[in-house]
């Protein structure tokens, strides 16, 4: 039972301080890129730790959306961090760990960041918010056509399910279906997460932006737990992608030994993550927003033909 | 050695012509070729008749009974179309486009070519080759005037017919399919398809045969794939829109029964009557319908070979003795009537300067000869006695109405509205005054000759059917299976 | 050569590469420069090689190899090569907006995809083949090709999507029975690059007499 709960705790951490590292090293890898020396990865926790100090100003007309928001995007961070198989797929509470379980949960914090984006009135907001939705509603066929197609393969929506028959499949990287929809996931990915070339993370130009346009209001420590909950956002989408795609690595027992390799596996892979994100966001312009949805309906296709791909071609 | 020369002849024509320089000289060519080769495959068809089956090339030409047929019918109205055409050439193309004379004259013996080699050849992919030769052999010819019409028209034709025998070769390559999954012996010959047939895997000769009908369905001109035919062949030269309409749509043909044939074997008879009598009504009805709102003679013809190649895949459709029998006389007649009609309606360009059937009145009186042509072989088309193909028709009809009263009936009304429709309007051209301007007297009169043969087959084959043309007849019809 | 490689693997190795294929004709929809839609065929034709080849290795076929030589030459280098030029020729030309946008495109795409397979699985079901799970696939090419030359405007793009259909059609005889003769092939390929030659004619000379090559302007014959 203890050991139970410490696994748990240890993948919980594992979310809630590794999520600011990632973006740092994202930021400094994009930096790298760009000729740049960039900040310290350790420099989000610095930033953090700045807001959380820093005195808030909430405008007078929003209602309790607006305080009530960050917590809800931070808690369902946290609820997604016990369910998401990190370390290992014998984590007691994944049996909750069922995938359309998962999305929904970041589709509720998308939600209420939209409406708390329209509750100040700014003019700013409405606008982010209305292109994020826009966009939640291009991508989430997208993500659950995706889903379909691997857990069509694998039999189950299980999380747990998914890794463990992944494992066990030889010619697994061979696999067409699985490689289309990994594609289709990844570009889901970067629009859900407001990256490039869907959305700059680190403009403040109305034209572009999406996702800092709703989070413009907030200040002081709903905006440290705004943008922690977005760090988590990310590091939880990276690790479905490396753990449900290549899932060499995760410990399918709770041993120490296992556990550990787990977790190095783990770093290991989202280091290359990181890098190809920002290996994209340097190469890649932002797309101009009437063509994103062609890029989502692009993803949409790959994900139909990764379904097919599932039903028909064993 | 008979076989090989009939191929070789055109082919060798067209290079010949190809590097003449004088009008004299390409026209002598083109002529000669087109008698060496009407002679050589009268020789074939004689020993054919005679019960031999010829081959050459290993198994790569083999002639029975039904390429024979289909080898006279090119051969005896190509050589009509091509003496036509001299005279044509000459009142279109003066001589400082000798080089458009010459191009006509090196593609007309390659298209003939390319349509001998499809029907003579026993492989089905060879005989594909072929009939995407004849695509690129008369799409130049259709854009011969280089007008805009006849560029979009020519254009339009080869995108259609491309995709057409594109997907044709699907069919061809599903029925490989079925031949090589048997038994591992990959076949494309007819002769060893037909022999297999009963061993075939049925799902993959149905879905063949339905991409074969789409596919060569569009080089016959069925509906709904016939959207090229009323531009290409009412843009192209009058001996070109012959050959194309009397000729060319009967290759497309020739292609559907030999897959047919084989169908017809593996899967039993009603799959491919079905499909055949369901496509042949719907040509029939969408020519009735757009038939008669034609203000354009030669469009107006067009449209009445889609209408008749409904027909004869009605009569194939049917099938039976009689069924088959009406279908395989249509094509005869059918051939024998467009192209007469086609090449008048060449003269009739020639004196009128227009191919609008307002512009052209009091043909009878301007061009009496050419007129009357007209007149009897309008007659031949739609349908009445004494002529041809009034027999084929009424074969045609009366086996449908035993087997599909139906479908039948619905193809003898249609008949009717297309009938009421021609007629009108060719009364419309052939009375009333000329233009005060039109010089009196036929056109190209000299050049018309050759149609007497037409004109006298369609006599003739109206009112008997003689016993020789009825023995090679049924030797077709062995091969089709009755 | 037949052991060196199992069924499994090839099977595996045939469908990436026919997915490949397939995702390059719908690069075509995407692309919107002319030069670089003959590039995405260039590359498609590369990959169709490549599969000819890797079959032509498990089957120790010879006269594959040859296919796929013959492949590369023509439809690798020669057919872009011409169409290269008339696009040079051409210059700028103003963009004649398709009938579909991109992304109702694509999502038709996905769904011919769906409608190839409801046509084509039972035949893949009944071929022994290894290679024969991608049929589907290719018929989808052929489908997909077919709506390019339906959707797109310009004769160019028409005479594109009119090769990829071709090419769909190779790969599925390709899958289906290891290709079909040699001399079928050869007859096929020589008769696709006269097709591509005479309508690279034609589109020069419906740009002389319209001045664009948007197919739109072609319709005065109605009727």
């Amino acid at each position: 039972m203890l050991t139970e709960i410490a696994i748990e705790l240890l993948q919980l951490l594992i979310v809630m301080f590794g999520s600011p590292l990632l973006v740092g090293v994202i930021r400094k890898a994009k930096a790298r890129l760009q000729g740049r020396r960039g900040a310290g990865i350790l420099q989000p926790y610095a930033d953090l730790r700045k807001l959380l100090l820093k005195e808030m100003v909430i405008s007078e007309n929003t209602s309790w959306i607006f305080r009530f928001t960050p917590y809800l995007l931070a808690t369902t961070m946290l609820l997604s961090a016990l369910i998401v198989p990190s370390l290992t797929t014998r984590a007691p509470l994944s049996f909750m760990g069922n995938i359309i379980a998962l999305m929904y949960l970041f589709l509720l914090g998308t939600f209420f960041l939209a409406l708390a984006g329209l509750d100040a009135g700014s003019a700013f907001g409405g606008m982010g918010s209305s292109r994020e939705v826009a966009l939640a509603a291009l991508a989430e066929p997208t993500v659950l056509i995706a889903i379909f197609g691997i857990a069509l393969r694998a039999g189950t929506t299980s999380l747990d399910g998914i890794i463990t028959r992944s494992i066990a499949e030889p010619l697994l990287m061979l696999n067409a279906g699985h490689l289309l929809a990994f594609f289709a996931f990844f570009i889901v990915a970067l629009a859900e997460n407001g990256r490039l070339p869907v959305d700059n993370p680190a403009t403040h130009l109305e034209l572009t932006m999406i996702h800092e346009a709703m989070i413009l209001e907030y200040s002081g420590r709903l905006l440290a737990l705004v943008e922690w909950a977005a760090g988590m956002k990310l590091f939880l989408f990276l690790t479905l992608l490396s753990n449900l795609f290549f899932p060499w690595g995760v410990a399918l027992t709770n041993t120490p030994i296992t556990l550990f390799s787990a977790f190095v596996a783990l770093a290991m892979k989202l280091l290359v993550f990181a890098a190809a994100i920002a290996l994209v966001e340097t190469s890649v312009a932002k797309l101009r927003l009437f063509r994103v949805p062609e890029l989502l309906a692009g993803s949409f296709t790959v994900a139909l033909l990764a379904v097919v791909s599932a039903f028909f071609i064993r | 050695m008979m076989l090989l020369s009939l191929l070789l002849i055109p082919l060798a024509a067209a290079g010949l012509i190809a590097i003449a320089r004088r009008r004299a000289l390409m026209e002598l060519l083109h002529a000669l070729a087109a008698m060496a080769t009407l002679s050589a495959a009268a020789a074939i068809a004689v020993q054919v008749w005679n019960g031999k089956v010829l081959t050459a090339a290993g198994d790569l030409f083999r002639v029975d009974a039904l390429s024979a047929f289909m080898v006279a019918i090119i051969t005896f109205l190509g050589a009509i179309a091509a003496l036509y055409a001299v005279g044509y050439i000459r009142a279109e193309l003066d001589d400082a486009h000798l080089s458009r004379a010459r191009l006509f004259f090196t593609l007309f013996q390659l298209f003939i070519f390319t349509m001998l080699v499809a029907v003579t050849t026993d492989n089905l992919g060879v005989m594909w080759i072929a009939i995407e030769g004849t695509t690129l052999a008369t799409v130049f010819l259709v854009n011969l005037r280089q007008t805009r019409t006849s560029l979009e028209a020519a254009y339009k034709y080869l995108i259609l017919s491309s995709v057409g025998i594109a997907l044709a070769f699907i069919g061809t390559a599903l029925l490989y399919y079925a031949g090589a999954a048997k038994a591992g012996e990959i076949s494309v010959n007819w002769s060893a398809l037909r022999a297999a047939a009963g061993s075939l895997n049925g799902e993959a000769v149905r879905l063949a045969f339905v991409f074969i009908v789409i596919g060569y369905g569009t080089k016959a001109g069925l509906a709904p794939m016939h959207t090229w035919l009323p531009d290409a062949h009412s843009e192209a030269p009058a001996p070109i829109s012959a050959l194309m309409s009397g000729v060319l749509l009967n290759v497309g043909l020739y292609a559907m029964i030999r897959f047919k044939t084989v169908v017809d074997a593996a899967v039993g008879p009603e799959f491919a009557a079905r499909l055949l009598i369901g496509i042949g009504l719907f040509s029939v009805l969408v020519a009735a319908a757009f038939l008669v709102r034609q203000r354009n003679y030669k469009r107006m013809l067009a449209y009445s070979s889609v209408e008749h190649i409904g027909i004869i895949c009605l009569g194939l459709g049917f099938g039976g003795y009689w069924g088959l029998l009406g279908a395989l006389l249509h094509m005869i007649n059918h051939a024998l009537s467009k192209s007469l009609l086609f090449i008048l309606s060449g003269n009739i360009l020639v004196k009128y300067h227009s191919a609008e059937i307002r512009e052209v009145r009091g043909l009878l009186h301007a061009a009496p000869w050419t007129g009357g042509l007209f007149l009897a072989g309008m007659f031949a088309l739609i349908g009445l006695p004494p002529f041809a193909p009034f027999i084929s028709e009424f074969i045609i009809f009366r086996a449908g109405l035993e087997s599909h009263p139906w479908a039948a009936g619905t193809g003898v009304i249609l008949l009717v509205i297309v009938f009421g429709g021609m007629l009108a309007s060719v009364n419309q051209m052939l009375y009333g005054e000329p233009p005060a301007d039109l010089p009196r007297g036929d056109t190209l009169r000299v050049w018309l000759v050759p149609l007497a043969a037409n004109f006298a087959l369609l006599l003739v084959l109206g009112l008997t059917l003689p016993s020789p043309l009825v023995v090679a007849l049924e030797q077709v019809l062995k091969i089709l299976g009755v | 050569m037949g052991d060196a490689m199992s069924a499994e693997v090839l099977s595996k190795a045939v469908n990436l590469l026919a997915f490949a294929a397939l995702g390059l004709t719908i690069l075509l929809i995407i692309r919107t420069s002319l030069e670089g839609q003959v590039r995405v065929f260039a590359l498609q034709s590369f990959v169709l090689a490549a599969l000819s080849v890797l079959i032509a290795l498990y089957s120790a076929s010879l006269e594959l190899f040859g296919v796929g030589v013959a492949l590369v030459a023509i439809k690798g280098v020669v057919i872009p090569r011409v169409l290269n030029r008339a696009v040079a020729k051409i210059g700028l030309q103003r963009v004649a907006a398709p009938y579909l946008g991109t992304a109702p495109a694509l999502i038709i795409c996905g769904l011919l995809t769906i409608v190839a397979f409801y046509v084509m699985t039972p035949i893949a079901a009944s071929n022994p083949l290894p290679t024969a799970d991608a049929i589907p696939l290719a018929f989808a090419g052929v489908l997909i090709g077919f709506f390019i030359m339906v959707n797109r405007r310009r004769a160019v793009t028409q005479i594109l999507g009119f090769l990829m259909l071709e090419n769909g059609i190779f790969l599925l005889a390709l899958l289906a029975t290891y290709g079909v003769p040699f001399i079928v092939e050869m007859g096929v390929f020589l008769d696709v690059l006269v097709a591509v030659l005479i309508m690279e004619v034609f589109v020069y000379r419906i740009k002389d007499n319209f001045d664009s090559i948007d197919v739109g302007e072609l319709g005065k014959l109605k009727e």
